[in-house]
């Protein structure tokens, strides 16, 4: 037998109470008799009712003012305002009543079985009420898993190594996506790259972008490396798509060959928006596609094939900045202004107007950063934004490196600074020797303790980026610890109040920071989108 | 107990069981016999408001058992001492329809 249902009924009439309750009498309800409204409200906060019963004109407080204490802690919970009211009701008391969604109305002179169909359907909202509150919860647990099974598809967010330095910022619109990217070796110093986007976004483009990304995975692992072009792989993608997609869905894509031997790379765009080049010295942004090659979109026409000639080629420079975007990249509006969306120049002029010595790994956080902070700050679509420069800083005497956020391979990191260090023709390396690895010891520690997200693939990384001149040393750590939620937009001063509390952890249970303090002339922290970027500013007298 | 009253318990209410239903008869006879005196005495010190909340209390326990006659008169009395009536509220309109309300129950006792 299920539990009755429980309903506390008020009346400052003890002869309605009793009304009431011989009504009631024999039925599968269980209920409680107030007479006065206060002690109503005190057994309510007390106990668990299924209904509220109560009149309107009482001594004290009338039933409104009970309704509105009772709405204080629960919304859902039927009240039926039972009153002989009706007879001069007009429309402020109609409006009282029906103010809040789940009120209702019986006169005094109820038949049994009207008061009993009224509770059973005041019932049934609350029940459906939570039924599908428990389904959404579901619902938004099976997403939230299928947004970082995902992530875990993509690559990691930060790649260097001694060809290129490489990182990108992923959000999805809703917890999943249909953007996707891929990056992998062909051959000595040379990569094949997919940035794709499957048209619209949430559930069903996420749908479509999984087995997708699994293809790609398959063919790059057994394609011959050697005959492989964008053109071919276009072709196979646009045959897989057509013949197992056929929902109206289609994907534009931008598959490139990075040559970083001979600085060289080809690629074809189906609908895809053309990559950004910016040479960095010069501030200048390049051409890539001046004839406006490319083709249609994949998933149109399972004949079509992707033709060579409309590759692009494209020689680079040491200095070439490359990024690629979805889409979803340009639909950032304006709460503000609602019209307004953000526009190619405003980003261009961003770009132009950053450091040359910027690492490429932050790029993608400050052009986000920069967006929000220029007031586009209502996404409308997936976003997806990759940054590419080939490394050169081996040439420049800078020194960069990743590890995974693990502190068994923090050691790894400190020998490479430490073989650096000493080879280095900088001076004054080799005189911060000691320091710059003491320092950095500390600073990478504290970003594995107190980051403890080890598990978590898509934010897993730390690079460390070394940075001589004449007289001081620049030690840059880029991390995405578990201290920043991405997925929230932080105001300004809630950045601040984090990174207090962040100094203040590391402070008291690390011996870190007192240390790092002491070393470093200069500590600068920021955050942009998810990515902590720390300088530590090394000076030889200091 | 009136018939009239005591078919609407059965019908309305769902009652069948007399001794509930001689029960809450003797309840409402008693309550009315209680709010009868006090709006007496809230009309002799002229607080009309007061006889307004009684006959409204009265109302509503006519309407519970379906005692029809009285719940209307209770009104007119009820809107009578809000200001709410044909006319202001007056020692004399007010106790007009006090007696009414006086007769009604009698007639009810007796039936």
């Amino acid at each position: 037998m299920p539990d009755k249902k429980k309903i506390l009924v008020i009346d400052d009439e003890q002869f309605s109470l009793k009304t009431v309750q011989a009504c009631m009498r024999g039925t599968d309800y269980s209920l409680t008799l107030c007479l006065d409204p206060q002690e109503a409200y005190s057994k309510f906060k007390s106990e668990s009712y299924d209904v509220i019963i109560t009149d309107i004109n009482m001594n004290g407080i009338n039933g409104f003012d009970l309704r509105g204490l009772i709405r204080n802690s629960n919304k859902l919970i039927p009240i039926i305002f039972m009153s002989s009211l009706a007879d001069n009701m007009d429309n402020t008391l109609m409006k009282q009543i029906t103010a809040d969604r789940y009120s209702y109305y019986m006169n005094k002179s109820f038949k049994k079985m009207d008061l009993l169909m009224m509770i059973e359907r005041a019932l049934e909202v609350p029940n459906a009420q939570q039924q599908i509150a428990a389904l959404k919860d579901g619902i938004e647990k099976d997403l939230r898993l299928a947004g970082q099974i995902q992530k875990f598809m993509l690559p990691q967010w930060s790649m260097v190594n001694d060809d290129f330095v490489m990182s990108y910022i992923y959000e999805p619109h809703a917890q999943v996506s249909g953007d996707l990217h891929e990056f992998f070796p062909i051959g000595a110093h040379r990569y094949i790259s997919v940035v794709g986007d499957i048209s619209g976004h949430g559930i069903s483009a996420a749908l479509c972008m999984t087995p997708i990304q699994l293809f790609i995975k398959n063919l790059f692992a057994y394609q011959s490396q050697e005959t492989i072009t964008p053109d071919l792989v276009l072709t196979q993608l646009n045959k897989i798509f057509c013949n197992n997609f056929k929902q109206n869905v289609y994907m534009t894509c931008l598959i490139v060959l990075w040559d970083f031997e001979n600085n060289h790379l080809i690629y074809h765009s189906a609908g895809h928006p053309d990559m950004i080049c910016l040479n960095f010295k010069q501030k200048m942004l390049k051409q890539i596609n001046p004839d406006k090659l490319g083709s249609m979109p994949i998933g149109f026409d399972p004949s079509n094939t992707y033709l060579p000639e409309n590759n692009v080629e494209f020689d680079f420079t040491d200095d070439d900045l490359f990024l690629a975007f979805t889409d979803g990249l340009m639909d950032i509006g304006s709460s503000q202004f609602p019209e307004s969306f953000i526009e190619e120049n405003e980003i261009y002029d961003f770009l132009t107007s950053l450091n040359e010595n910027e690492c490429t790994v932050a790029i993608p956080f400050l052009i986000r950063n920069f967006i929000e902070q220029i007031g586009y700050d209502r996404p409308s679509d997936d976003l997806f934004l990759v940054a590419l420069r080939k490394n050169t800083d081996p040439e420049r005497n800078v020194f960069i490196s990743q590890i995974n956020t693990d502190i068994n391979e923090t050691n790894d990191m400190l020998d490479r600074v430490h073989d650096y260090l000493l080879s280095c023709p900088v001076e004054s390396c080799q005189k911060l020797e000691n320091d710059i690895e003491i320092l950095l010891g500390e600073v990478l520690i504290n970003c594995v303790q107190h980051g403890k997200d080890n598990a978590n693939l898509t934010s897993n990384g730390i690079i460390v980026k070394i940075h001589p001149y004449q007289d001081k040393v620049n030690v840059t750590v880029l991390e995405r610890g578990i201290f920043w939620d991405p997925n929230r937009n932080y105001s300004g001063a809630e950045i601040d109040k984090l990174l207090d509390e962040l100094n203040n952890t590391h402070a008291q249970h690390g011996r870190g920071l007192p240390l790092i303090y002491n070393i470093a002339s200069t500590v600068t922290r920021m955050h942009y989108r998810g990515l902590n970027k720390s300088v530590f500013g090394i000076k030889c007298d200091s | 107990m009136n018939k009239e009253i005591v078919d609407y318990m059965k019908e309305n209410l769902g009652l069948d069981d007399m001794d509930l239903i001689q029960e809450l008869y003797d309840e409402y006879v008693n309550t009315i016999k209680e709010r009868l005196p006090s709006a007496n005495n809230a009309l002799e010190a002229k607080d009309f408001q007061a006889l307004a909340k009684i006959a409204h209390a009265m109302k509503g326990c006519a309407l519970n058992i379906g005692h029809e006659s009285f719940a209307v008169t209770a009104k007119e009395l009820e809107y009578l001492g809000k200001g709410l009536g044909p006319e202001p509220p007056t020692a004399e309109n007010c106790s007009a329809l006090l007696s009414k309300l006086n007769t009604i129950f009698e007639d009810f006792l007796k039936a």
